[in-house]
């Protein structure tokens, strides 16, 4: 069952593209990376869900009801992280968390304070009091405290030490492991690889590619390095080949294909040293990026 | 009901900035009032200057009396509510994409019309509060004076005024927020619109009659002191007053329904 179905949405500023036929979905129970570098249209899919402005066409369905006609009954459960936290300044913590939770008809109290626990917040300072990397924490807590049946994460991290950032983590997968189906945006790879199922890639605006995560490193392409002498001869320049560097001692170069072919032109040279290694999922990335 | 609460909260202490002072300002000029009570020299010497209070939309009154007195200063009651409330009306709708707290607010489980209407409803009652606030200074103040018949029907005919002249600001200001795309400058334009039109209607008041066509669009020109001492409110502006009110309002919850917040 798909939680998030994004149907060919677009959103024009004026002239000024944000995003373009995003056309995606995100299945029940899996956490899906959402990928893309800063103002490629993460955030303009994102705030569209979630109604904050209006898609120019196409459309989002969240649990199976129009994101837009529907949108106060679907954002009951969603719980929403965004990139820069800002709340109402003059408010203690604890009253903005016992503010947001009022809008849910649930009881938050115990969640509030275990969550709170978990994240180091104090809850009795004014937010105005709070430095950034406190303020997302109150984000975390605010996201999480109706315990929301879909997360909806944008570049997330931002602020946060590497240490809270790992509770972060455990915590969101806890949430998946009860349940929760996660949208997680980002521009940090590595983040996405240590949690996402699966990726949509997106680039100007438009989704390139949506992928495995694991898949994408496995199956697709590998990274060669080969030393050796008198190599510069474009011998390595074959079908599947990509991102060559040729030198006379040193030849890189990513491939996609039959791994017999370049063994065999392997075979018939004389080597120092011969790297194959999995790409990183920046050097994966790259490739959409050029 | 928890936004009511909060928008309350969140803006007492603006009201109250503006109660206390404008409060005290009232009680200094009924001390003021002390010395002219009574003295028919001073009324003589008054009528001197009729062009001039005329010219800021106060009554020529007698001003040895308590009503005739109020009448003369009630520009200082028109005027502050009727900012008051264009500005609390456009900052009560443009305060949550000025501090950024929309992209909060609105991934809640809320309705834009619940905020909007949430927001109306306290930005109606503090403007109620802070009318009767000063307008009751006012007529407490004045009571240790000898007072006439007419005076509680003078003052409770001129809160009304004053109310309806608040109205029409209060939703010109949040149509503005919720319209304009400079949302950070609506509060600026609101005060703007007003003095403009406070001015025109200054300028009305100067040249004795021959600018009365424009009196429809200032509102400071539609409930004068003179007519609430007369006991008079003019239907057609009541209606101009309640028309454009409604269209306001109507239009905010409109427009700042369908339009993309700024983020």
């Amino acid at each position: 069952m798909n939680v998030i179905e994004f149907n060919k949405l677009t959103k024009y500023y004026g002239d000024v593209k944000g995003c373009k036929d995003v056309d995606f979905n995100v299945k029940q129970g899996e956490i899906f990376g959402f990928i893309g570098p800063n103002g490629a249209g993460k955030s303009t899919t994102i705030r569209s869900m979630l109604s904050l402005i209006y898609p120019t066409s196409g459309s989002v369905t969240i649990f199976g009801k129009d994101a837009i006609e529907f949108g106060s009954e679907v954002r009951k459960e969603i719980g929403y992280l965004p990139s820069e936290v800002f709340y109402y300044d003059k408010m203690k913590v604890i009253d903005l968390l016992e503010y947001s939770a009022s809008f849910y008809d649930r009881d938050c109290t115990d969640r509030i304070k275990e969550l709170a626990e978990i994240m180091e917040l104090n809850l009795n300072r004014r937010i105005q009091d709070l430095s950034y990397g406190n303020k997302k924490k109150v984000g975390i807590v605010q996201g999480l405290l109706h315990s929301p049946k879909l997360l909806v994460l944008d570049e997330p991290t931002s602020g946060l030490d590497p240490l809270m950032q790992q509770k972060f983590f455990k915590l969101i997968a806890e949430e998946n492991k009860k349940g929760a189906t996660v949208l997680f945006s980002s521009h940090i790879l590595s983040e996405v690889q240590q949690l996402c199922d699966r990726v949509a890639i997106i680039k100007d605006g438009e989704i390139v590619s949506v992928e495995d995560v694991k898949a994408l490193q496995h199956d697709n392409y590998k990274k060669f390095t080969v030393r050796g002498t008198g190599l510069n001869n474009g011998r390595f320049n074959i079908d599947g080949v990509t991102q060559l560097v040729e030198r006379d001692d040193k030849v890189k170069f990513f491939y996609k294909g039959d791994i017999n072919k370049i063994i065999e032109i392997v075979s018939k040279l004389v080597l120092t040293d011969l790297v194959v290694e999995e790409p990183t999922l920046e050097e994966i990335f790259m490739h959409y990026y050029e | 009901m928890n936004i009511i609460k909060r928008e309350l909260k969140a803006n007492l202490k603006s009201l109250l900035f503006w109660i206390i002072p404008l409060g005290a300002v009232m009680y200094a000029a009924s001390v003021e009032f002390n010395a002219f009570a009574g003295d028919s020299a001073i009324a003589d010497a008054m009528k001197q200057f009729e062009f001039m209070f005329k010219a800021l939309g106060s009554s020529v009154a007698d001003m040895t009396k308590p009503e005739g007195f109020i009448s003369i200063v009630s520009l200082y009651i028109y005027l502050p509510l009727a900012i008051y409330s264009g500005l609390l009306g456009s900052g009560i709708v443009s305060k949550e994409e000025k501090d950024k707290t929309a992209e909060y607010l609105f991934t809640l489980p809320v309705k834009r019309y619940e905020v909007i209407r949430a927001k109306l409803i306290v930005a109606v009652v503090y403007s109620m509060v802070i009318n009767l606030a000063i307008v009751g200074t006012v007529y407490l103040t004045y009571l240790r004076f000898e007072v006439s018949d007419g005076y509680f029907r003078f003052m409770s005919n001129m809160s009304l005024g004053v109310f309806l002249t608040q109205l029409i600001f209060l939703g010109i200001g949040m149509l503005i927020s919720s319209v304009l795309k400079q949302y950070k400058k609506s509060g600026s334009i609101t005060i703007g619109l007003l003095m403009g039109t406070f001015m025109l209607s200054i300028l009305i008041g100067m040249v004795d009659g021959k600018l009365d066509f424009l009196k429809f669009v200032v509102p400071f020109q539609y409930f004068p002191s003179a007519d609430m001492l007369a006991g008079t409110f003019n239907f057609g502006y009541v209606i101009i007053t309640l028309v454009v009110t409604l269209i306001s309002v109507v239009g905010t919850f409109y427009f700042y329904k369908n339009r993309d917040l700024h983020i």
